[in-house]
């Protein structure tokens, strides 16, 4: 709870030192804010609190989703001065946005109330919306807005309908409530079913998942890189952790009903997903593709309910997360320096003049790809292992057919990178820019060597 | 009642469906306002006049008006909607009524069933809102207060003027 209020008061007070002009200020108090709260977050592990009529639930699963989430801000934000260099404009109010984002993605891990998971999920969107066109005269930014806008008011309408139908059959809108309809009532009225499949839907738009994915690359291609690194880790970690959490706690005891549906949505974001991306020349595009094939592995977690899913579920997002900072962080950059347009002929011989950046992005794509001694390796592992303790095994092994479509591509990046030679000059970064690059590829490598770090968590 | 429901259901159904229908934004936008005005009805019905003037202020009042303004000032009063493939048109409908028949035929047997909560006829009055509001809703009524912060945020940095 603590370290939700510190985001927020640390959003309003980067609004009054925008009055300041001084950019180095404005980071400073952003970063001891968010470090202030991953400090309140992780010392409060191992207390159960459930505050003010049990609206939220703050619990260690909902702590260590948090402290994943609020770790990665961190990292993105020390990558904002140099992302922001020569921009003026605005700049404070982009990082208030930011953090108010932020506040609703760790209330919605933490819902105990429907509502507050409603609220959460729009104070999750909301600050998106604008941080999508912040680039205001791009056009492209600015359809990402507006297709982000459409799509996600969509996905909220059928979001609260399913809610309204939960309700009118529950009576409740409390989590604990809810479960307990499920062990009274033997036959389950097929309206309330009607308001479980919605709420799947709304949440498959929310996640990017396949056939609700069409938002997905476009607004990731269109959106400041720095945006799209946020959206493409921290919304969409918490968007899972809410969603595990939707169906783990309420509808755990609904037989055979959203099953087939995450299902559905797993294998067709598995299978799109990866074929998908083999074809783009954009490299953001491409890792927008990924993101929805990774989408496809993490609902693996969702399909196989049991004591394991929820750590695995945990480290394949710190893992993802990592990998997916590092990777945009070096993009940014290369799309500036380059004056190229970002796709993958932007990247052929960075590693000559820019051996840092080029293994920064190598590990990042080794790990998005699974290789071993990097953490994607151990997190597509840990579920699969998890999703064949759930009997899943004809899912894992499409699961493992597409991680082996992904290695494709990953390694075009990869050997464009070192192989290709064509001249290339030397790309000036800040350290705070570096820093936040290397401490996100140590993580990845040292994730990928001690597992047992964060699998043992939860 | 019965009637008075049965009325304002109709009004309701029969003006979203003008929404849809009609060819120029501005009946669009007029026919919504008659949607919204039967649909604050069903809320003086279930006796929470506090919704019903809250819609009445907010949807009708506000939000409509502004519509209008964009909408007349944009000029965008032409009936140039780009033209949509019969395929498109045909998939629409069958998904939209699939939709339709999932959702009726989940409603249909809703009369049998055990009414899950009793309804509260008092609980809709400004005092027991209030009352709720402040206590039990407090956290996600304070939560909000950080959603329309960030909204008004972004209709200012949206739009201000900037030189480029």
């Amino acid at each position: 709870m603590f370290s939700i209020i510190t985001i927020a008061i640390t959003g309003v007070l980067l609004l009054y030192l925008g009055f300041l002009k001084n950019r180095w200020i404005y980071i400073s108090v952003a970063i001891t804010g968010l470090i202030t709260a991953l400090a309140l977050s992780v010392f409060s592990w191992n207390s159960l609190e459930t505050s003010f009529s049990n609206m939220l639930i703050i619990d260690n699963y909902a702590i260590a989703f948090n402290s994943v989430m609020i770790f990665a801000t961190i990292l993105i934000f020390l990558l904002a001065p140099h992302y922001f260099k020569g921009i003026e404009k605005n700049v404070p109010e982009i990082y208030a946005l930011l953090m108010f984002s932020l506040a609703g993605a760790c209330m919605v891990t933490s819902f105990d109330n429907l509502t507050m998971l409603f609220i959460g999920i729009e104070t999750m969107s909301i600050p998106l919306y604008i941080l999508a066109g912040s680039k205001k005269f791009s056009i492209r930014s600015n359809e990402a807005s507006f297709k982000y806008f459409i799509f996600s008011s969509l996905a909220t309408a059928i979001f609260l309908l399913g809610i309204t139908l939960v309700y009118g059959m529950v009576g409740s809108f409390h989590v604990g409530d809810i479960s307990n309809y499920f062990t009274i009532t033997k036959e389950i009225p097929s309206i309330l079913k009607v308001g479980i499949v919605l709420l799947v839907i709304s949440f498959g738009f929310k996640i990017a998942a396949v056939p609700f994915h069409f938002w997905a690359p476009d607004v990731y291609e269109g959106s400041p890189t720095l945006i799209t690194a946020f959206m493409a880790t921290v919304v969409k970690i918490a968007g899972f952790a809410a969603f595990y959490k939707l169906l783990s706690t309420c509808f755990i005891l609904v037989p055979d009903s959203w099953h087939h549906l995450i299902l559905g949505l797993s294998v067709l974001s598995l299978i799109i997903g990866n074929l998908a991306a083999i074809k783009q020349k954009d490299v953001k595009r491409m890792l927008a593709y990924s993101s929805i094939s990774h989408t496809g592995f993490m609902l693996f977690a969702i399909l196989s309910f049991n004591s394991f899913s929820a750590s695995s579920l945990l480290y394949y997002s710190f893992a993802y997360a990592l990998s997916t900072i590092a990777a945009f962080g070096v993009l940014m950059v290369v799309k500036n320096h380059m004056s190229a347009d970002g796709s993958v002929q932007a990247f052929e011989g960075l590693a000559k003049k820019n051996p840092i950046l080029a293994i920064v992005m190598t590990i990042s794509m080794l790990s998005m790809a699974g290789i071993p001694i990097t953490a994607g390796f151990f997190a597509k592992y840990y579920i699969f292992v998890s999703a064949i303790q759930g009997g899943w095994l004809w899912i894992v092994i499409i699961g493992i057919l597409a991680a082996l479509v992904g290695v494709a591509y990953y390694l075009k990046l990869i050997i464009a990178m070192f192989a290709k030679t064509s001249e290339t000059e030397k790309i000036v970064t800040s350290p705070l820019y570096i820093t936040s690059l290397l401490v996100a590829t140590v993580l990845i490598l040292i994730a990928g060597v001690l597992p047992n770090l964060i699998i043992s968590l939860i | 009642m019965a009637f008075l429901f049965y009325l304002l259901s109709g009004i309701a159904l029969l003006s979203a469906l003008m929404v849809v229908l009609s060819k120029s934004p501005i009946n669009s936008v007029i026919y919504l306002i008659v949607c919204f005005l039967s649909i604050a009805g069903h809320y003086i019905l279930l006796n929470a006049q506090f919704l019903a003037v809250v819609h009445i202020i907010v949807y009708t009042g506000a939000i409509m008006v502004v519509f209008l303004f964009v909408i007349m000032l944009l000029n965008l009063n032409k009936t140039n909607e780009p033209h949509k493939s019969v395929l498109t048109k045909f998939m629409a409908v069958i998904s939209g009524g699939m939709l339709f028949l999932v959702l009726i035929a989940a409603a249909k047997g809703v009369n049998e069933m055990i009414v899950a909560k009793e309804f509260d006829a008092n609980i809709g009055l400004v005092a027991n809102l209030g009352k709720v509001l402040y206590t039990d809703y407090m956290i996600p009524f304070e939560a909000s207060s950080v959603l329309f912060l960030s909204a008004m945020i972004g209709a200012v940095m949206l739009g201000k003027k900037d030189k480029k």
